[in-house]
């Protein structure tokens, strides 16, 4: 919990795939800054964000996003979007929220839970 | 008043993606002259607007180093991303001399302590 | 938070909703940039905060979309909020530059100054942007 009340100090929502533009996975990089000091971080992954999730990937961005996970950030995709671009579930990573209702837990997550969120 | 502090972070910075870079620093400008305190990241391609010598004259733009000068005349923070201009090639001699370099870790505590972010 | 008798009866203390502003800089179709921000004022508004959207560089292309289409339309969405009296702003510069007019722009959407954005920063609890 922050000190003011909230769960998360940092939450990012990416809309963008991870090979599409570096920026996805610079925010990657700003999270694991952001736990190397302590701070709590959180991920909502929409529309092409969600091809940061599925399994398999060679790149950078994939080993950047297993880090983080173990390192206790807490991954939500969307499943409308994950269903929109034919990946299963059985085809994300370990570890990984899927929010039936995006819209509603990106609200809830942006609203009630992240302390401060960037987008791209 | 609920918020006095903003981050601009600015991931574009040249003249092919004008609309953004100059959008950016308009509304930099413009929240700077109505009383926030604003600090404006320039990180990935942003670094590239505080390249000293730009003329875009003969392609019919104005020059976004006009804005940044009028930033950092209203008292606005100007900090470039260091591995941002490193992977570009830009050494700091040639950005302008008003701008702090920083670590892109620094971004992170830059994020917790302004009031808001938003990201062109 | 506590308060006290006195304050029992004082509207002042009435608790105000959240505020969420959103900023779209992009233009439709080119991305789902459009249809999340617009998706996202919706739930929330729904959900019982204030909202405010802000258009902004190619995002007051949105508000060109007055037609019905048989596809995904981001303009539908658009006159969603302003039936759910949803505050949406269209950068008044940017519109200029595009030759958007109150004419030829979606019924409900004011066109307006940076300024506006500038309050609702000021006044907001949370700032979302999409299109970057």
């Amino acid at each position: 919990m922050t000190k003011d009340g909230y769960e998360i100090d940092l939450g990012f929502i990416i809309t963008k795939a991870p090979l599409e533009s570096s920026l996805g996975e610079g925010f990657l990089s700003l999270a694991h800054h952001a736990i190397n000091n302590g701070k709590t971080v959180g991920f909502f992954l929409i529309s092409d964000g969600v091809w940061f999730v599925k399994k398999n990937q060679k790149n950078t961005a994939i080993n950047k996003l297993k880090n983080l996970i173990e390192k206790g950030a807490i991954i939500t995709v969307s499943k409308d979007n994950l269903d929109a671009a034919g990946i299963e579930t059985t085809d994300i990573l370990e570890g990984i929220t899927i929010s039936e209702k995006p819209y509603q837990d990106l609200v809830a997550l942006v609203m009630e839970k992240w302390r401060r969120v960037m987008t791209i | 008043m609920k918020n006095h502090s903003l981050l601009i972070y600015c991931t574009h910075g040249t003249y092919g993606r004008d609309d953004d870079t100059y959008g950016a620093l308009l509304q930099a400008n413009h929240t700077l002259a109505w009383g926030m305190d604003v600090t404006l990241v320039l990180v990935e391609d942003g670094v590239l607007v505080s390249k000293k010598g730009q003329n875009p004259s003969k392609i019919g733009l104005p020059n976004n180093l006009n804005e940044l000068t009028d930033f950092i005349e209203l008292g606005g923070k100007l900090l470039v991303v260091n591995e941002s201009l490193e992977q570009r090639g830009i050494r700091k001699e040639e950005i302008i001399d008003e701008a702090e370099v920083i670590s892109f870790r620094d971004v992170v505590p830059l994020v917790e302590n302004h009031d808001l972010s938003l990201t062109f | 938070m506590e308060t006290g008798d006195d304050d029992m009866n004082n509207p002042e203390t009435e608790k105000q909703p959240k505020i969420l502003t959103i900023l779209l800089i992009k233009g439709p179709y080119v991305s789902e940039a459009a249809d999340i921000a617009f998706q996202t004022a919706l739930k929330a508004k729904q959900m019982g905060y204030k909202v405010h959207v802000f258009l902004y560089l190619d995002g007051t292309w949105n508000s060109h979309l007055t037609g019905d289409k048989n596809y995904n339309n981001p303009g539908d969405w658009l006159k969603r909020l302003i039936r759910k009296e949803i505050q949406v702003t269209s950068c008044e510069r940017c519109s200029n530059a595009r030759d958007l007019t109150e004419e030829n722009i979606i019924k409900g959407v004011q066109i307006s100054g940076s300024t506006k954005l500038i309050d609702y920063l000021k006044d907001s609890d949370k700032v979302l942007t999409f299109g970057g």
